[in-house]
């Protein structure tokens, strides 16, 4: 006979609001196997879990049910506590009668009635838990980063630093990612390549760091502690061992493009590195644009070359590596200019269908270069901003490179409005859209500026203050939208509203900045899905609890970093990386991995190996085996599961016809017993 | 005192089977964000939407549920990368059984539902309630002989009393 | 023809290169042929095959059985078209390998619905409606085929459905069920279903088993409903639709209606047929991520 304790949380008054937890008891108490209930007001606080732990030793309880929250947050806490006191902890099951129950429903007869049936659907199942051990397992002791952006910078040193090899995969040529388009930063106005390039540096010349630039992540397998990564190095052309960056290369090409580090308003060689300070400092060749790959003609590159390293016939590798941690640091971009009123060209965001191909994606527009050429976005300000930018600091309209005497900003184009773009707050604009004015009233001694806002958002350090700085250093703030850009002459009307002195502005730039929107990275959410992690419907990766656990994917072993999670700023993100590798240490700090053992167990007497479970397994980690008599003959095959590699999803055991298989934690008696054991009374 | 829930002349009862990574999360966050639905709903706890065996839906209708409610993770969100695919072709193949069998297949609800749509999942549990209340009870099943009945499951009028 | 696989027969056994033929020999009365295993080369004389043939001989060939345990190692086996087919799915199944049995075939022109319904010939009086769009009636994979195999088109649909079935589709929801509440309300649960099922080849069948009980054992309807629900979720996709569960029902239910439907299902959504490959993996421990959705929210 089951000796079965049962104990219901008041939780304070969350619970016992809405729910008579006396009565649940009482009503459990009344269960066959059941010998000790207890109602109590905390069971999670210290005095919770000594009755807890004294009830199960006094009553030498072989099952236990605590009736409170979810799983999610005290199953932990209960199961440890059973261990110490001598029960294994596989014998503890929680009823959700706190998230599922008191907190949804009203009405207190009836969220008793549920309570009731919850907990007496949990004894009966708890009378078929069996005592489990957990497994041992080894773990590859490298971390795997992807994205080379200040994320990706960060993570990597300080878990080099703490000892952990680490490989970063970056898909562009070179380490840097955004911020190292960034001219200054807010709210310091430091230079954010000196303050970045530094750490580049430190990345390219740590032994422990191993970087794999214009590469990408193809596909990961495995699991916490045991990932195997296959990642595609993309054929630079430039055999990367011998190049030394002297840049002859570079120089003698005759042939340009656009730059995509600067935001397409300058042109920069088909060979190249995308700015001076690239880590590594090799350079790739542009197949798409390389008349060598088109035409078979020029070549100028490799007669230059002094150590001879150009391979034009270099193709793309496969590497497969082992980690036992991954860290996403994928980042971020900006938001299409896709509005008519502000320039933009395309079509709305809200109707670009959620799921295109890569090349469908690839055909939108990146930057706002719309019908006006004169109306830019942050990132390409920045670069027109930034010493090493295309007009080396000073900052001159793309059209004409004309010192604009008047700019006007605009904040919020395409966030916090759900119709027109997306929901959430860009949180980034407001500073440096302050930030901007500065630097153009510093580059533009005449200049006037303009911001057209809807909320100055500053919470942060220094923040309120270097708003007031900008605006006492002559930016004109107007709260108020701008319904319209138009050309004039070789200006631009805005016609605006100042809703603070309730009349509409007018107002003739020579250049608009918009402060789009930040967004995921277009293939967000494809990439999401190669990793196995989940996202928001945005396409930034969900964490796995939005206070407690912010670095944490929804998948063990992988790690956010970076605004590829949500909209930030640099120190956010670097304190967020910073995160990410102390939880990679965390894990990688232990020995051997503990894993749960709610894993899959065959019945090997009635397997009749038809191999279902083999096909539907997604981890490979069922295989046939032989059984042999006493004489070494084999009598017959039956499934065998790898522990190591089962996840407990059990595919296997719902697929199995005669339940020859199961899934231990969650077997068909177990279900059964719940299921049973329902009664489903309304009140 | 709180706001009561109205009374029906009849109250359906409802089991769920649902992944623990998706739509469990989901009710959990529908509870943190404290949004009122049906309460008629058990749910049990089960690691992936593949592991619904159509075993457990045939126990629930012969345990007297007059609806059973499937819910797991959107497609290519799985945490187990594939499961949901089975589950969504044995479902397929379940329901036409079901319905060719004479069971009404509004009473078997199928859905996605993320840990991040706690108003989808508080909107299915309502609408669907909603449904099976407005389909009475599985009187088909309940009525069917079984000697046993009476001692296994309550009718709904003793479990009203 | 039948003296062409006798000889064969005889030829093989003599050999010894097959340790025993399964077949058809003339049965207890002239409307009946019963299985015959042929041990010695002159038991091959009293093979026959005919419309009378109706039992589905790859049963026998089950794992679940005690046939294939008494130590011999090949098997011949006279296979109408779709006796293949279910032989093709128990290799698939990973039941039976390919070297373990040889394959005697035929042009088959059909059954008898029932044995009681021959009347000397076969006509389309009598004919079961599983055979009137059977595109196995040469069959697909044999080791020894009469003459020349013609080349067959097997694009199109493969089995007609029962008339029965078409009727029960278009029944209100209420209807049918108190059609298989009748009709189960005489099954006592005497398993004749599965145990001529080919494909039922668990070791310990679900029903059997206890801890948990999923099927109720007793035979009230309940129990009835949750067996015969089972029983054809067990077969999706790999029921090559023999008919032989309708046949051996003692009480006349129509269980193989169940199989009939499913298969419709299965070939519309998932473009599968059983019983056709080796290789292609049944439906239901395979998926697409574009599958049919329509029914979810």
């Amino acid at each position: 006979m089951a000796k079965i304790g049962v104990f219901v949380c008041q939780c304070g008054n969350n619970i016992a609001r809405t729910v008579d937890t006396a009565d649940v008891a009482k009503d459990a108490s009344e269960q066959s196997g059941v010998v000790f209930v207890e109602d109590y007001k905390f069971m999670c606080s210290a005095p919770g879990q000594e009755a807890f732990k004294k009830a199960i030793r006094d009553h030498d309880l072989d099952g236990c049910i605590v009736s409170a929250c979810s799983p999610k947050m005290h199953e932990a806490t209960f199961r440890n506590a059973a261990e110490a006191a001598g029960l294994n902890p596989f014998k503890v099951e929680i009823a959700n009668i706190r998230e599922q129950c008191s907190w949804v429903h009203n009405d207190k007869e009836i969220g008793t009635a549920k309570s009731k049936d919850l907990t007496r659907m949990m004894i009966q199942r708890v009378k078929y838990n069996r005592p489990l051990e957990r497994y041992r397992m080894t773990m590859t002791k490298r971390a795997l980063i992807l994205g080379g952006g200040i994320a990706g910078i960060q993570a990597a040193l300080d878990l080099a630093n703490a000892g952990t090899p680490v490989t970063i995969v970056e898909k562009e040529p070179s380490l840097g990612g955004n911020m190292a388009r960034l001219s200054e930063t807010f709210p310091t106005l430091d230079c954010s390549q000196c303050i970045l390039t530094p750490k580049m540096v430190e990345v390219q010349n740590h032994p422990l760091i191993t970087i794999r630039a214009f590469a990408e992540l193809e596909k990961l397998d495995g699991y916490i502690g045991n990932f195997k990564a296959t990642i595609r190095q993309k054929a630079k052309s430039v055999i990367d061992k011998d190049c030394t960056g002297c840049g002859d290369c570079w120089e003698k090409c005759p042939f340009t493009v656009e730059s995509e580090f600067d935001m397409n308003l300058i042109k920069r060689k088909v060979i190249y590195i995308p700015f001076p300070q690239a880590v590594p400092t090799v350079p790739v060749i542009d197949r798409a644009n390389c008349p060598k790959f088109l035409k078979d003609k020029c070549g100028i590159c490799a007669d230059v070359c002094g150590p001879d390293c150009i391979d034009f016939t270099q193709e793309d590798e496969i590497i497969e590596e082992e980690f036992g941690a991954v860290i996403v640091a994928t980042g971020f971009e900006l938001m299409p200019n896709v509005y008519k009123e502000y320039g933009g060209s395309s079509m709305p965001q809200h109707l670009i269908p959620k799921k295109m191909n890569k090349k469908q994606r690839a055909a939108q527009p990146r930057s706002t270069s719309g019908r006006l050429p004169d109306v830019i976005n942050g990132l390409e300000f920045e670069r027109l901003a930034s010493a090493s930018g295309p007009t080396g600091g000073e900052i001159r309209r793309p059209s004409d490179g004309k010192k604009p005497k008047t700019v006007v900003f605009i904040a919020c184009v395409g966030s916090r409005d759900a119709s027109k773009g997306v929901e959430y707050c860009s949180k980034i604009c407001c500073m440096y859209t302050a930030k901007h004015t500065m630097l153009y009233n510093h580059s533009v001694d005449d200049g006037k500026a303009y911001v057209f806002y809807m909320d100055i958002r500053a919470g942060g350090k220094g923040y309120e203050e270097f708003i007031n700085r900008a605006q006492d250093e002559g930016a004109e703030y107007i709260r108020g939208r701008v319904s319209a850009l138009r050309k004039k002459g070789d200006k631009i009307l805005v016609k605006g509203a100042d809703t603070l002195q309730g009349c509409a502005v007018e107002i003739e730039a020579d250049m608009v900045v918009l402060a789009t929107a930040m967004v995921p990275q277009a293939d967000a959410i494809d990439f999401a899905k190669t990793l196995g992690i989940s996202y928001d419907k945005h396409g930034f990766y969900s964490e796995q609890h939005p206070k407690l656990m912010p670095v944490d994917s929804s998948t063990g072993g992988i790690y956010l970093a970076g605004a590829c999670q949500g909209v930030k700023d640099v120190p956010e993100t670097v304190a967020q990386a910073s995160a990410a590798a102390s939880k990679v240490m965390q894990l990688f700090s232990k020995e051997e991995l503990m894993r749960e053992p709610e894993v899959a167990i065959v019945d090997k007497e009635h397997c009749m190996n038809c191999w279902d479970c083999v096909t539907v397994c997604p981890y490979l980690a069922i295989s046939p085996e032989e059984v042999k008599d006493r004489n070494g003959n084999v009598v017959k095959m039956v499934a065998n599961v790898n522990p190591g590699l089962c996840q407990g999803c059990g595919l296997c055991n719902t697929v199995c016809r005669s339940k020859s298989i199961e899934l231990q934690g969650y077997t068909d008696q177990q279900v059964y017993a719940q299921i049973t054991a329902f009664e489903g009374a309304f009140v | 005192m709180s706001k009561g829930i109205v009374r029906h002349d009849f109250e359906p009862k409802i089991m769920g089977f649902v992944c623990k990574w998706c739509t469990y999360s989901g009710a959990d966050l529908a509870g943190t964000s404290r949004m009122d639905y049906s309460p008629h709903v058990r749910m049990v706890r089960l690691p992936c939407s593949g592991r619904i065996d159509p075993q457990f839906v045939i126990k629930a209708f012969e345990q007297g549920a007059d609806g059973v409610i499937i819910s797991g993770c959107h497609p290519g969100d799985c945490h187990y990368n594939e499961g949901n695919y089975y589950a969504r072709r044995r479902n397929l193949a379940f329901r036409n059984l079901m319905e060719f069998n004479g069971i009404d297949i509004k009473r078997l609800e199928f859905s996605w539902i993320s840990a991040a749509e706690a108003i989808k999942f508080t909107q299915i549990i309502d609408k669907f309630t909603n449904q099976v209340r407005d389909l009475g009870p599985n009187e088909g099943y309940r009525a069917l002989l079984d000697p046993y009945a009476s001692r296994l499951v309550k009718s709904s009028e003793e479990s009203a009393a | 023809m039948i003296e062409q696989i006798r000889e064969k027969a005889r030829e093989l056994l003599e050999s010894g290169e097959l340790d025993v033929v399964i077949g058809y020999a003339e049965g207890s009365d002239p409307t009946r042929t019963t299985p015959i295993f042929c041990r010695k080369p002159e038991d091959t004389d009293k093979l026959v095959l005919d419309g009378r043939c109706v039992n589905t001989l790859p049963a026998y060939l089950n794992k679940r059985h005690e046939y294939p345990k008494k130590g011999w190692k090949k098997t011949g086996i006279i296979g109408k078209g779709c006796d293949i087919r279910a032989i093709t799915q128990l290799i698939a199944e990973n039941q039976l390998k390919r070297d373990e049995v040889y394959i005697f075939g035929a042009e088959c022109e059909g059954v008898v619905a029932h044995p009681e319904k021959w009347d000397g010939s076969l006509h389309e009086g009598n004919c079961a409606s599983k055979c009137s769009a059977c595109d196995v009636k040469i069959p697909l994979d044999t080791d020894f085929y009469p003459g020349e195999k013609p080349e067959v088109d097997r694009s199109g649909p493969y089995m007609v459905s029962a008339p029965a079935l078409a009727t029960l589709v278009k029944m209100d929801d209420e209807d049918r069920f108190a059609f298989w509440r009748d009709d189960f309300d005489r099954c006592f649960k005497c398993y004749a279903c599965r145990e001529v099922c080919p494909h039922c080849s668990c070791n310990i069948c679900i029903t059997d088993r206890t801890m948990p009980s999923w099927v109720d054992q007793a035979a009230h309807t309940k129990g009835v409903f949750g067996w015969h629900l089972t029983r054809a979720m067990h077969l999706v996709g790999r029921c090559t639709g023999c008919g032989e569960c309708t046949r051996a029902c003692p009480v006349n239910i129509q269980v193989d209606l169940f199989n009939q439907k499913m298969k419709e299902v299965i070939q519309e959504s998932f473009d599968y047929k059983s019983g056709y490959s080796m290789e292609v993996k049944p439906p239901l421990i395979t998926y697409n991520t574009d599958d049919q959705e329509t029914y979810i929210r």
